[in-house]
């Protein structure tokens, strides 16, 4: 069966909000990227202005390893935007550092998705100057 | 128990015809067919309604020469039925008007609905869209307590034979499926195949609430708010939809719905065994399964057997989603089809629902939302006031 390959340039890309500039930033210098609280050390589960848990306002973006294991996945065949190469696997990769990252299985075929598989990121071009991190098997 | 919702009720009720397309119809026309409607139903004047819910509420307003009127643009569901409940509670109201429609909206049919595709930055570049996101939570559901594809396709079959019979349905006549039937249709996003997942189409509705004084031998017979509640976990489709994330209470966003359940039973005085029929919110077959357990009809993680045991049919201990839901009775999008189960369930409460009527049905409980839009809203409504 054929191997999960990223998009191509074409599909629908993110706009990268205020506080979320710093992420794509680095996503397109290939490096995978997180807040945490530097007051109670909880990483919130999209980029926000202060901490989800003690309101505080010193959320410090930090440098994941990038690696990590699948959590969650779902194999699509039928695109929500015809720009979209199906069959193609969204996913929730738990990343070492203790959150969740919303993502794409790439690297393997569908049939050999299994459940806490270890990933780890790769970053590939959407078009524009976004870069999208992937998850792919790792050793 | 006495609760100010219990001064409440539902009088009138109405279903635009619904269809694939409905020509000559955009959503604020078909909207507006609805919520004529409703007033035709309930025995209400216009100059009787003191304020009207929904997208077009000001349209609305003019439309029917309400004015001077309150108007509140809330276009969310059960949400929009409870404000209504809570503006005659307090005095604000004596009658509310809710409509709601969606035509002419999907028009691009190489792309899923656009109420379907999320445009957030975390997630709009993996191609995520409602299929994907609810089948992430069902993966958890299936990897933690064992649910299978076999047991969601008994959901999809029974609801879509529900609406096989009923002649208002978009899916009247398509049937009858069996659970093989489901399993052997396309794959769209795993483990949902295309008759796991809700439908599109078009069409409208309306509601009419009403102060008890208000509520008289003549009209139709009155559906009383029990009690309701509404969950959420944050904004639908823009982060990761975790079934173990947690909020203030540490409950897990995969039981969204449950604090909003046990609000309802408390302030109706009543447990899930009171309840008749199940009128739940039902965009992919796993949903149904999950709002079993959240509603209390089975214990967490059970289910999938619970499903397949046949207690969600017609004859069953708690049918469901007697209409054929959003997956085969209409999904139009623009929340009619949020509203669509609360008039399902006062026609259950009425007794007059031509086909799939529950014998006796006097306790109705009705949802919206699901764990991959991260809400759940819950309403009870009775045959009888508190």
């Amino acid at each position: 069966m054929s191997v999960l390959a990223p998009q191509p340039p074409g599909i629908p890309r993110p706009s990268p909000s205020p506080v979320s500039r710093p992420y794509w930033d680095a996503a397109r210098e290939g490096r995978l990227v997180y807040q945490k609280c530097a007051n109670c050390g909880h990483v919130p589960p999209r980029p926000l202005r202060r901490c989800w848990r003690c309101q505080g306002g010193e959320l410090r973006w930090l440098e994941s390893s990038g690696r990590g294991r699948l959590h969650t996945w779902t194999v699509v065949w039928r695109p929500q935007h015809p720009s979209f190469v199906t069959p193609y696997a969204p996913a929730v990769m738990a990343v070492e550092e203790g959150w969740w990252l919303v993502t794409a299985l790439v690297g393997c075929a569908a049939e050999d998705i299994r459940e806490d598989m270890p990933l780890e990121v790769q970053f590939h071009p959407a078009g524009g100057d976004i870069w999208l991190p992937y998850a792919s098997p790792r050793a | 128990m006495s609760h100010p919702y219990h001064d409440v009720a539902i009088l009138g009720v109405h279903n635009t015809a619904q269809a694939r397309v409905l020509e000559g119809h955009d959503s604020e026309s078909i909207a507006m067919e609805g919520a004529a409607g409703a007033l035709a139903d309930a025995g209400i004047d216009p100059a009787q309604v003191d304020a009207v819910i929904g997208n077009f509420s000001q349209e609305m307003v003019l439309a029917f020469g309400m004015g001077p009127c309150a108007r509140v643009p809330n276009p969310l569901g059960i949400p929009a039925v409870l404000q209504a409940a809570q503006m005659i509670a307090c005095g604000q109201a004596r009658v509310v008007l809710l409509g709601a429609g969606g035509a002419a909206v999907y028009t691009d049919r190489r792309a899923t609905a656009p109420w379907t595709r999320p445009a957030n930055e975390m997630v709009v570049g993996y191609g995520l869209f409602t299929a994907a996101e609810f089948a992430l939570m069902a993966r958890r559901h299936m990897l933690t307590y064992g649910t299978t594809p076999e047991q969601m396709a008994m959901v999809a079959a029974t609801i879509r034979n529900n609406a096989h019979v009923n002649p208002e349905a978009v899916y009247y006549g398509r049937g009858p499926f069996g659970p093989e039937d489901i399993q052997a249709s396309r794959m769209v996003a795993d483990p949902f195949h295309l008759l796991d997942c809700a439908t599109t189409s078009e069409g409208g509705c309306g509601l009419v609430l009403a102060h008890a004084d208000l509520v008289g031998s003549a009209a139709p017979a009155p559906a009383w708010i029990l009690g309701g509640g509404s969950d959420s976990y944050g904004p639908a489709y823009q982060i990761a939809p975790v079934w173990e994330m947690t909020g203030r209470t540490g409950d897990p966003a995969g039981r969204v719905g449950a604090a909003a359940a046990l609000q309802s039973y408390r302030q109706a005085g009543i447990g899930p065994g009171d309840v008749d029929v199940a009128e739940l919110y039902d965009p992919f077959s796993f949903e149904i399964i999950r709002q079993m357990e959240v509603l209390g009809f089975c214990g967490e993680g059970e289910g999938g057997p619970f499903v397949a045991d046949g207690n969600i049919g017609p004859d069953g201990a708690i049918p469901v989603t007697t209409d054929g839901g959003t997956m085969s009775f209409s999904h139009p999008g623009v929340n009619a089809q949020q509203l669509q189960r609360v008039i399902r369930g006062v026609q259950q409460i009425r007794g007059t629902c031509p086909t799939r009527q529950v014998p006796g049905a006097e306790v109705v409980v009705c949802s919206n939302g699901g764990s991959g839009a991260l809400f759940t809203d819950v309403i009870l409504l009775g045959k009888e006031r508190p």
